[in-house]
């Protein structure tokens, strides 16, 4: 997994690109989830760079946006494609998650 | 694996001793001839062609891993201190399949074992995007599995910031504890005529597969799998997966 973070004002794109599996948990919880704890109220994750993921992926996708709802933010994803776009219309992530 | 072909172990990081050691038991059980090209260094070799290649590497996988089924490489198997009886066993497993992966806990979680074994499936059959993909989709979920509920015995993923945490350290703490790390996960691969059939196995003390939570995780693997899978069947008391994929 490799990850870009870009900030403004009242917004943070995270991009997260290369392959996101079950052996991301450290790295998705290091790097990802400690820079969501600033409580941004908008936040989105940009996956356009993302090659493959597994339901481990899937799940930190999930544990990302219920962490910043509790903070009382809104995390939406886009730019799913490929492998990833097939497999979140499998998994119905449109249901779980907001998808751009 | 075509029985007429010469069997061909070679090595990466094993001594020529261990080596020739290894060769010579799986000869014994074969009751053909199995040699050791290569010098033990791991690298393709002329007489490979010769024969079926199978890959005994020692601490260290090989750098090229996802090409590690290419062929004529039929199999790659990892080696630990002083464990021959494991190895010749996978050796002879590996004979009877058309691929297959061997290995120890830590390589299995650091290193791309889905995508290897798909970059070998392809070599030999022709596969469309969706076939390669789903394959490897299936591979993954159920090598994840094998790794994380199986020889790590987590019993289920994260699904809390905080759990995240602690679920991360606890992955760190028995990857390098021997106990888990020297545990296996296998790989094997059959070609049939319309088919494929992939088994996924470990060595943990089984695992029972939670129910689908719609809005958790628990259980999204095997959802995964059965939508790619043509039959899965779970076998060992969840030690071992089979899923077929029709070709």
């Amino acid at each position: 997994m490799e990850h870009r973070i870009e900030c403004s004002a009242d917004e943070r794109v995270i991009r997260i690109s290369g392959r996101l599996t079950f052996n991301d948990h450290a790295a998705f919880s290091e790097r990802i989830i400690s820079t969501l704890e600033d409580g941004k109220a908008r936040n989105i994750v940009d996956l356009s760079g993302l090659e493959f993921i597994d339901s481990a992926g899937i799940g930190m996708l999930l544990i990302a946006a219920d962490h910043v709802a509790k903070l009382g933010g809104k995390l939406a994803i886009r730019g799913a494609r490929g492998q990833v776009g097939r497999v979140f219309e499998v998994a119905r992530l449109s249901q779980m998650l907001t998808i751009e | 694996m075509a029985q007429a072909r010469k069997i061909l172990l070679r090595g990466l990081g094993l001594s020529a001793a261990r080596l020739n050691r290894l060769a010579h038991a799986l000869n014994a059980s074969l009751g053909r001839a199995v040699a050791t090209p290569g010098g033990g260094n791991g690298r393709p070799d002329p007489a490979d062609d010769s024969g079926t290649v199978l890959l005994c590497f020692q601490e260290t996988p090989p750098d090229d891993f996802e090409g590690c089924l290419a062929l004529p490489c039929c199999a790659c198997i990892e080696v630990f201190d002083s464990q021959d009886t494991s190895v010749i066993g996978a050796l002879q497993q590996a004979v009877q399949a058309d691929l297959c992966l061997s290995v120890g806990t830590v390589t299995a979680y650091s290193q791309p074992l889905a995508r290897a074994l798909i970059e070998g499936i392809a070599s030999r059959v022709t596969l469309s995007n969706r076939q390669r993909e789903g394959i490897e989709l299936a591979v993954q979920e159920a090598v994840g599995n094998a790794v994380m509920h199986g020889n790590l015995m987590l019993e289920s993923f994260a699904t809390t910031a905080e759990r995240l945490v602690s679920f991360s350290t606890a992955i760190a703490e028995r990857l390098n504890d021997r106990t888990f790390a020297h545990r296996r996960v296998h790989l094997l691969t059959r070609f049939g005529g319309d088919h494929l059939t992939i088994e996924v196995g470990d060595e943990g003390t089984g695992y029972q597969p939670e129910p689908v939570r719609t809005a958790g995780v628990f259980g999204r693997g095997l959802q995964l799998i059965g939508a790619f899978a043509s039959d899965v069947e779970l076998l060992d008391d969840g030690r071992r997966i089979r899923m077929s994929f029709a070709l």
